[in-house]
């Protein structure tokens, strides 16, 4: 493709400071900081309700804050409508204008800003290029299809030149290898034109597959920030550990603490995770460890690992779940099949250990 | 940037005044819109406690004089009733009616089907007046002329497509798979139109009643050369008395039938719990 | 349920049968009379155009058509442009559902009054000595009272009154239906709320205005009871032609003035549905 006027700006950095939004009693968004850098991907990431949508309503300039503001680029933004911040969003619904085709979509904010028709027709023809849908200019929005339809309110946000472009669940809409490929054509936009993309979703194995840092969150908080990675490995909570990706969580009474582990009694055994950094000795703690980071020992095993009994066995293709009960506690592993390899069986006593560099200590709450 | 900020702010306080004074010509218009609407219907109240007979803004006394008057006269307590009888009669037969083709219409394919729905709902744009000449000569050939039942009848037409429109629309919306459920128990076809259809459009029926009543009552030029005097319908009763006098007699009686109406109006929603009412008005 | 033909004979035919002998017979019988002639003081039987000849060869029959078209345009124009900025204040600066229902309730309720009290009630107001006069001479807007009874001003006033429920209602309802982040997406694009307003409400709120424009319009058309009450005479409109030629027993003349008006009713309707088809549905 040649060269395009939606040129490759900087994204501007988005400053969320304390920001607090109540619906009545309820606080949607509950005293929630966040720093986005330029040209960033960075997802919102968390459960229906749990207020990511209010908090990228609050960006773009759609609902006002009960306390705490928002900055843009390091400037306040105030009460500053929408039609006068540097962002640009696209809604969940799409919101596209039925009257209009999708050129006059399109075209609408270049129109608003009074520019001369030959730059509004540039710019409108670049933009459809750029979502890779020239030729459907005078089409009805009616007359397309829902993936049609999205890269329309793609390029009707793109075409302003936004230094920041709002995504609320965009593709929710979409049946999954639809949703698939407009994934990675937005990383692919995204990379290309430098804009800071704040993109919300429910969809964990989205927001990891596509951004560059995660926000969590649940209940109106802002519960971890980290790169997806990070967030997977390292989760400083219940709730993250469990709503991304798979997860044992053990809980167990805290032994000593030495150079960033900790080890943790468990029923009968003794196991070690890193440290949060808040454990002290004979606190209650809990321990995260991912289902493919556990060991199964027919016998023997490290001192003080854990002893259960294989309760189920499923083949889901490259891996085999087991399903363990013992020591008062439920474990899920995940053993990568290679073929060949020995298997248990239902009934078989094992030990369970693992690595104490693979597991992470998540506090109680 | 910092030598735009008083640029700025100067645009956001423009920006904040314009929003405040929309938001209270908003209110304004809001208040003003439904004074307007009220204005006839309240000042009628007032006068009808006026101690005067002529209108002067505002009455110089006050007293009960019109009620009194009002209750010597006994065309209008004789219309009122006719009134009543004759909505009622009339409601009570393009319900059934209605009900039953409203049914027919929703559970049905055929071709002209659209063509008939027209038809049925047509008397809703002739005007009445062409309407009310037509039954006079119709009522007139056949030489049934006086008391309500040529009246009645012609109101049945008035108030028919009002229930099949409100009750189709209402049976579109129901789940066949209930009616399936309750015939595979082994109900009759009429005992699932008893017990299973009618009470999921109770809302429906009460909301087509009422509006029939109200329509039915308030006919004036469909009905007008349908009554000979002793037959006077109520609105024509006072229609003709307005033609002659104009002091607050009408008022008293006005006031007594807006009370009628927020009574009516009370029970029905009382009836159908408010629900369906309340979703049609405020969603 | 499934319904087999004979059955939908069966459940249609108290209606139909009540249709084609109470609604189709008379309107019948109503058109066969614009086929006779009356001339002095009875109708004659023999087949005729005479009536049609006379009724459109008389200047006076263009006027009364001229009045019934002026007031209905005007109070529909009125009803339409009072009734849009209520529904959208409605719309948008009342968010309580408890708080909608009741202000609706309240605009509605004219309509469960009988339309001569609503029409009383302007006799009472309009007065020269009534609350409208007293009030604009109190602000000093006037010095002498200004005649609003007995003249088309008094019609188009209290007509408007009458047909307002029925703009506000379908405008409202489509409002209500409208995607709100229609007009935040316009904003987030850039537009003010003036364009917001021209651009995006305002086009996709027009099929509430042709609606409510289409029901005032045919409504005033056949409007009666306030031409007479309010007009004293001077407001010669359609439906009082009908009414009066069926007075002086010309049924042939009133058969003719009431075709007219039926035809121009349907005209209207089928005009403004053939409008309403065209404009985007939300």
């Amino acid at each position: 493709m040649s060269e395009h006027s939606v040129t490759r700006g900087h994204g501007a950095d988005v400053e969320v400071r304390a920001v607090t939004k109540r619906f009545g009693p309820v606080a949607a968004v509950d005293d929630v900081s966040l720093t986005v850098r330029g040209g960033e991907f960075f997802s919102l990431l968390g459960p229906s309700g749990c207020g990511k949508t209010t908090t990228l309503r609050v960006i773009g300039g759609f609902e006002r804050t009960d306390a705490g503001e928002v900055f843009i680029d390091g400037r306040p933004m105030g009460q500053t409508p929408p039609n006068r911040r540097p962002t640009n969003i696209v809604f969940q619904r799409l919101a596209l204008f039925p009257h209009y085709t999708v050129y006059d979509n399109v075209a609408f904010g270049l129109r608003m800003q009074r520019l001369p028709d030959a730059e509004v027709r540039r710019r409108t023809r670049d933009a459809l290029d750029l979502v890779q849908l020239p030729g459907l200019e005078n089409r009805r929005i009616s007359q397309l299809s829902g993936g049609q339809q999205q890269r329309v309110a793609l390029a009707r946000a793109l075409v302003n030149e936004p230094r920041v472009l709002l995504l609320d669940e965009p593709l929710s809409a979409l049946d999954l290898k639809l949703r698939l490929q407009m994934q990675e054509e937005l990383k692919r936009l995204q990379h290309r034109l430098g804009t800071t993309f704040i993109y919300v979703t429910h969809d964990q194995g989205e927001a990891l597959a596509m951004s560059d840092r995660v926000g969590v969150m649940n209940a109106g908080r802002l519960l971890q920030v980290g790169a997806p990675m990070e967030i997977y490995e390292r989760p400083t909570n219940r709730f993250v550990a469990n709503f991304i990706g798979d997860a044992n969580l053990i809980d167990g009474i805290a032994g000593g603490v030495e150079r960033g582990r900790v080890t943790v009694r468990v029923g009968g055994g003794v196991v070690g995770a890193r440290a949060r950094g808040d454990e002290h000795a004979g606190a209650p703690v809990t321990v995260c460890v991912r289902p493919e980071r556990l060991r199964l020992h027919a016998s023997g095993g490290p001192p003080g690992a854990l002893r259960a009994r294989i309760e189920d066995r499923a083949f889901s293709g490259y891996v085999i779940k087991y399903r363990l009960a013992g020591d008062g506690l439920r474990l899920h592993a995940a053993v990568p099949y290679v073929g060949g390899a020995p298997l248990f069986e239902v009934g078989d006593e094992v030990t369970v250990a693992w690595d104490p560099d693979q597991a992470v200590s998540v506090g109680r709450e | 940037m910092s030598a735009a900020a008083p640029a700025e702010l100067a645009i956001a306080i423009r920006e904040a005044r314009a929003e405040r004074l929309r938001d209270g010509a908003l209110r304004a218009i809001l208040v003003l819109g439904v004074t307007f609407i009220l204005l006839p219907l309240a000042i009628v109240v007032v006068y009808s406690f006026s101690s005067v007979a002529y209108g002067v803004f505002p009455p110089p006394g006050l007293s009960l004089r019109w009620y009194s008057h009002l209750f010597g006269l006994a065309p209008f307590r004789g219309a009122f009733v006719r009134s009543v009888v004759i909505a009622t009669a009339a409601t009570g037969v393009a319900l059934v009616a209605g009900f039953l083709c409203a049914l027919a219409l929703v559970r049905s394919r055929f071709p002209g089907k659209e063509a008939l729905r027209g038809f049925l709902l047509s008397p809703i744009v002739i005007p009445k007046i062409v309407l009310g000449v037509g039954w006079f000569i119709f009522f007139a050939r056949l030489g049934l002329q006086g008391g309500v039942v040529p009246i009645t009848l012609a109101h049945i037409i008035v108030v028919l497509p009002f229930v099949v429109n409100i009750l189709a629309a209402n049976l579109v919306g129901l789940d066949e798979s209930i009616e399936e459920a309750a015939q595979d128990l082994g109900a009759s076809p009429l005992r699932v139109l008893w017990h299973v259809v009618l009470p999921q459009i109770r809302s429906g029926l009460v909301i087509s009643g009422l509006l029939s009543f109200i329509v039915s009552f308030d006919q004036v030029e469909s009905s007008i050369f349908l009554t000979r005097g002793e037959n006077n319908t109520l609105p024509i009763e006072m229609f003709l008395y307005m033609e002659k006098w104009q002091d607050p007699t009408i008022a008293a009686l006005s006031a007594l039938l807006i009370l009628f109406a927020a009574a009516v109006l009370a029970a029905a929603l009382l009836v159908s719990r408010g629900t369906n009412l309340r979703r049609m008005l405020g969603r | 349920m499934k319904l087999r033909g004979p059955v939908i004979l069966a459940l249609m035919a108290p209606a139909l049968a009540l249709m084609a002998v109470l609604y189709v017979v008379p309107l019948g019988v109503y058109f066969i009379n614009s086929f006779h002639e009356f001339r002095d003081g009875r109708i004659l039987p023999a087949w005729t155009l005479q009536t049609y000849v006379r009724y459109f060869t008389d200047p006076f029959s263009y006027r009364v058509i001229g009045t019934s078209l002026r007031l209905s345009f005007v109070v529909t124009a009125l009803a339409v442009l009072i009734g849009y900025p209520v529904a959208y204040a409605l719309h948008t600066r009342v968010h309580r559902p408890a708080a909608r229902a009741a202000i609706a309730l309240l605009l509605f309720s004219p309509l469960l009054v009988s339309v001569v009290v609503r029409t009383y009630g302007w006799l009472i107001l309009l007065a020269s000595q009534g609350l409208v006069n007293t009030t604009l001479r109190g602000l000093g807007l006037i010095q002498e009272p200004i005649s609003l009874l007995f003249n088309m001003r008094g019609v188009v006033i209290s007509l408007t009154h009458i047909l307002l429920p029925f703009a506000i209602f379908p405008i409202y309802s489509v409002m209500d239906r409208l995607d709100l982040s229609l007009k935040e997406a316009a904003r987030d694009l850039g537009a003010g709320w003036r364009e917001t307003f021209l651009h995006v409400t305002l086009p996709l709120t027009m099929p509430g205005i042709v609606a409510g424009a289409l029901i005032c319009f045919t409504l005033a058309l056949s409007a009666f009871v306030t031409p007479q009450l309010l007009g004293g005479g001077r407001v010669q409109v359609l439906p009082l032609a009908v009414y009066n030629s069926t007075v002086e027993i010309n049924w042939p003349g009133g058969a003719v003035a009431g075709l007219t008006l039926l035809v121009i009713s349907i005209a209207a309707v089928w005009a403004l549905n053939a409008l309403l088809r065209r404009l985007p549905t939300v």
